[in-house]
């Protein structure tokens, strides 16, 4: 049997955070897609089956609140989790995305949004095709 | 103040200037008018003077006339005496009118006018009827009664020149008092109005002045407290890029740890804690450059150990080391 879990795009800048995110969520049975900056992200996510979006805020050039924005336009029903390093976002960038959280809280925080997110309460987000 | 106190100050400057001027020229005009009335009352009074003058030479005329008639019995000589009577009629009509208008006495000139018939209704023409009729010209009591009427004319005449030239010396006096009163009122208004005028003048100055100055002080109040919020704003903004900087590789090494605590694989570890490593380096960076932008005199800072033996109080820290041995020390700034 093939364990196929759901297909999470993770956004952000930060290099080592990024990879490390990857193999946290990849851990735990999702399938990750990469991005470094905003709109990369866009092209994958126009381009594949994204199921969830760990998006981090703060990144040069187009931030998360615009990204957001535009998921939200193309796919509005996929969950988009919110991270940054800052506190207190602006109300008009949280009401767009599901959760935001701060980083540094940590992998089981984010494992356990993500499941709430993506699954009906009580499922495994390993599928089995 | 606001607009509306500053044009009340504007429009109070521009007219109490005015308004005094207006005033001093009210006294100016209305001693003009009056200095018109003395002028032309003198004049009257040097045309009464003329025609008393005038009167004067009249009945010398006509006396001289008579005379020449009553001595030659010839009239031509007569000819003084007729060119007077008529003209001194005419004379002393306006000098009647003359008089009425200065509203000063008639009788004395009724009285020569009266005198002046008298004596050629009783006298000369009496003396010339009696002349061209071949009488005797030398009546000498007739003579003494003309005479004595002349000389009653004469002192009359004299009286009201008199009368009139001291009239006239008293409105002349009386002008210069006037013109002298005038001249003081004049100078008092225009020092009173200097100083009423430069008193406000300063007074709204001060006020427009401390207006100005408290508009100032408040611009400068808001320039600092805008100063201040900005440098707050500032010193926050580099706070949360801080932290931000912070945060980011500090999330990754909680990750690592998380990843590490179930990893089994010891190649994987190793990779795990190389990435922490990393991270941990890059915050050690960040937390350099932050505490770089602190100039802190008291911080140490390197000198080499066998310079400090050299100086003088070195005797108290014990016996000098070789210089190849010496290693580099720090020593603190005072």
């Amino acid at each position: 049997m093939q364990q196929i879990g759901p297909m999470v795009l993770c956004v952000d800048d930060e290099v080592v955070g990024l990879q490390v995110r990857k193999l946290i969520l990849e851990r735990s049975g999702y399938r990750v897609l990469t991005a470094p900056d905003g709109p990369s992200g866009l092209l994958l996510f126009d381009d594949h089956p994204v199921e969830a979006v760990v998006l981090d805020y703060s990144m040069p050039g187009m931030n998360g609140g615009e990204v957001a924005a535009r998921m939200r336009s193309a796919k509005p029903d996929v969950p988009i989790v919110l991270l940054s390093a800052y506190m207190g976002l602006p109300a008009e960038v949280t009401d767009l995305v599901n959760i935001y959280m701060t980083k540094g809280q940590g992998a089981p925080v984010l494992i356990k949004n993500l499941k709430a997110l993506l699954e009906p309460a009580g499922a495994d987000p390993r599928r089995i095709c | 103040m606001n607009l509306k106190q500053f044009n009340r100050i504007l429009l109070r400057a521009l007219l109490l200037p005015v308004l005094s001027l207006a005033v001093v020229a009210g006294v100016l005009l209305l001693q003009v008018l009056h200095a018109r009335r003395t002028v032309t009352a003198i004049q009257v009074s040097d045309d009464i003077i003329a025609a008393t003058t005038e009167a004067q030479t009249l009945l010398v005329d006509e006396e001289t006339g008579l005379r020449g008639y009553q001595i030659t019995a010839d009239p031509a000589f007569l000819q003084p005496y007729e060119e007077a009577l008529p003209s001194f009629a005419r004379l002393t009509a306006s000098l009647h009118a003359n008089l009425m208008a200065q509203r000063e006495s008639t009788r004395t000139l009724d009285g020569i006018d009266a005198g002046e018939q008298t004596w050629t209704a009783s006298y000369a023409q009496p003396l010339i009827a009696q002349i061209g009729a071949g009488g005797n010209a030398n009546d000498p009591a007739l003579n003494m009664s003309g005479k004595e009427q002349m000389d009653g004319l004469r002192v009359r005449v004299r009286q009201l020149l008199q009368r009139e030239t001291e009239l006239r010396v008293a409105e002349v006096r009386r002008w210069h008092k006037e013109v002298q009163h005038t001249v003081e009122a004049l100078l008092l208004l225009a020092l009173l109005a200097g100083i009423v005028i430069s008193v406000t003048t300063v007074r709204s100055l001060k006020r427009v002045s401390g207006a100005y100055q408290k508009t100032l002080d408040e611009q400068r109040e808001a320039q600092a407290a805008l100063v201040a919020t900005e440098k707050l704003a500032t010193a926050g903004r580099l706070a949360a890029n801080i932290a931000h900087e912070m945060h980011n590789p500090l999330d990754s090494v909680v990750n690592l740890l998380y990843l590490l605590r179930d990893e089994r694989d010891p190649v994987l570890a190793n990779e795990y804690v190389d990435l922490a490593q990393a991270e941990l380096t890059r915050m050690g960076e960040v937390s350099r450059a932050m505490l770089g932008l602190y100039n802190d005199s008291v911080l140490p800072d390197p000198v080499g150990v066998s310079e400090v033996l050299r100086q003088p109080t070195a005797a108290a820290f014990g016996p000098p080391v070789p210089p190849s041995r010496s290693p580099v020390g720090t020593r603190r700034n005072a």
